[in-house]
């Protein structure tokens, strides 16, 4: 090995450590991705504290279209987001819910399915521009093995939507 | 101990509701289903609080109203002494209509019961505050799954009166 081949070989090595470096330390997501009516989402899995199948659904009077009611877990109210409702103005019928996981609030997001739960490289998830109607209903997105856009839900936005609402009425 | 409190529990097929025994002084059995109450040798504005849960709640009740509850409007909030007194207005004045006492009627299959407060929920945070203004002040789910909903009906009786209406 000459000289050159020699710093070559250096500078290769230390360019693939760096790149090693930086896969050691990059933040994992992971990700629950889920299905409302032909569109595909996913939320944080933190966000998340359980899913729950098969619970009936409450009614609750002067609320927006997009709250469907209230359902039960062990005892507690939980406010139920149509999200479909929110975002396609389309009422959703199913008795699957992610129960979320709100410090200060009992809230459940009305779900199809679960599709999947991935594990995403934080480099792997890209800021999202778009906006619908002033609102960041979706915060980052990542693209799927078909090369779709998935839309990753902004849950805080969220809720401060019905904050809005309901002060407004 | 647990708390407990009297509430009168009005039920429907799927649906319940709680009614804080303090809200109303009687109750009475109706006749015949009429516009007045008459109650005490007094002539009593009558509200059909089973249709207004009916129409909010989304339900349907087969129930035969005959069951009124009397209720004592000198203890009601400024606010809704007044839209009563906007109520009365609406009548002719030798109508005779009681200025201290308004009756509710509601369905047949109530009773009062006393409950633990423990068993009744707040509402979820954000809905908790708008919910409070409309009269909805809290529920429980009861065993066989189905919720009941603590009402102030005096305040959810002035809501459904006054949705559209400002007083000044």
């Amino acid at each position: 090995m000459d000289t050159n081949e020699l710093l070559k070989g250096i500078s290769e090595a230390g360019k693939s450590e760096k790149l090693n470096k930086t896969d050691v330390n990059e933040t994992i997501r992971k990700l629950i991705v889920f299905r409302i009516n032909k569109k595909v989402y996913a939320l944080y899995a933190d966000k998340i504290r359980e899913i729950v199948l098969d619970v009936p659904l409450f009614y609750v009077p002067f609320v927006p279209s997009y709250i469907r009611g209230f359902i039960n877990r062990h005892g507690e109210p939980y406010t139920v987001f149509d999200l479909n409702m929110l975002f396609e103005q389309k009422k959703l019928e199913s008795s699957t819910f992610f129960i979320m996981n709100i410090e200060d609030d009992q809230v459940a997001f009305m779900i199809n399915d679960v599709l999947e739960i991935q594990k995403t490289p934080e480099s792997h998830i890209h800021k999202v521009t778009l906006r619908d109607e002033n609102e960041d209903f979706f915060v980052s997105s990542i693209t799927s093995e078909e090369g779709e856009e998935i839309f990753i839900l902004n849950t805080e936005a969220i809720l401060k939507r019905l904050e809005r609402d309901l002060n407004a009425d | 101990m647990p708390i407990e409190h009297d509430f009168l529990e009005l039920s429907y097929e799927k649906i319940g509701f709680l009614v804080n025994r303090d809200q109303f002084f009687s109750s009475i059995y109706l006749e015949e289903n009429t516009e007045f109450t008459e109650y005490n040798g007094e002539k009593l504005f009558t509200f059909n609080m089973d249709e207004c849960l009916n129409e909010q709640f989304s339900f349907e009740s087969t129930d035969d109203l005959r069951l009124a509850l009397i209720c004592d409007i000198t203890v009601y909030t400024k606010m809704n002494k007044k839209r009563f007194e906007v109520i009365l207005d609406d009548f002719p004045e030798d109508s005779d209509v009681s200025a201290k006492y308004l009756s509710l009627k509601i369905g047949s299959q109530a009773e009062i019961n006393s409950i633990p407060l423990s068993e009744i929920k707040m509402l979820p945070g954000a809905m908790q505050e708008f919910q409070l203004r409309r009269g909805i002040l809290g529920m429980r789910f009861k065993e066989n799954g189905y919720p009941q909903f603590l009402i102030d009906i005096e305040q959810f009786m002035f809501n459904s009166l006054f949705k559209d209406r400002i007083i000044e």
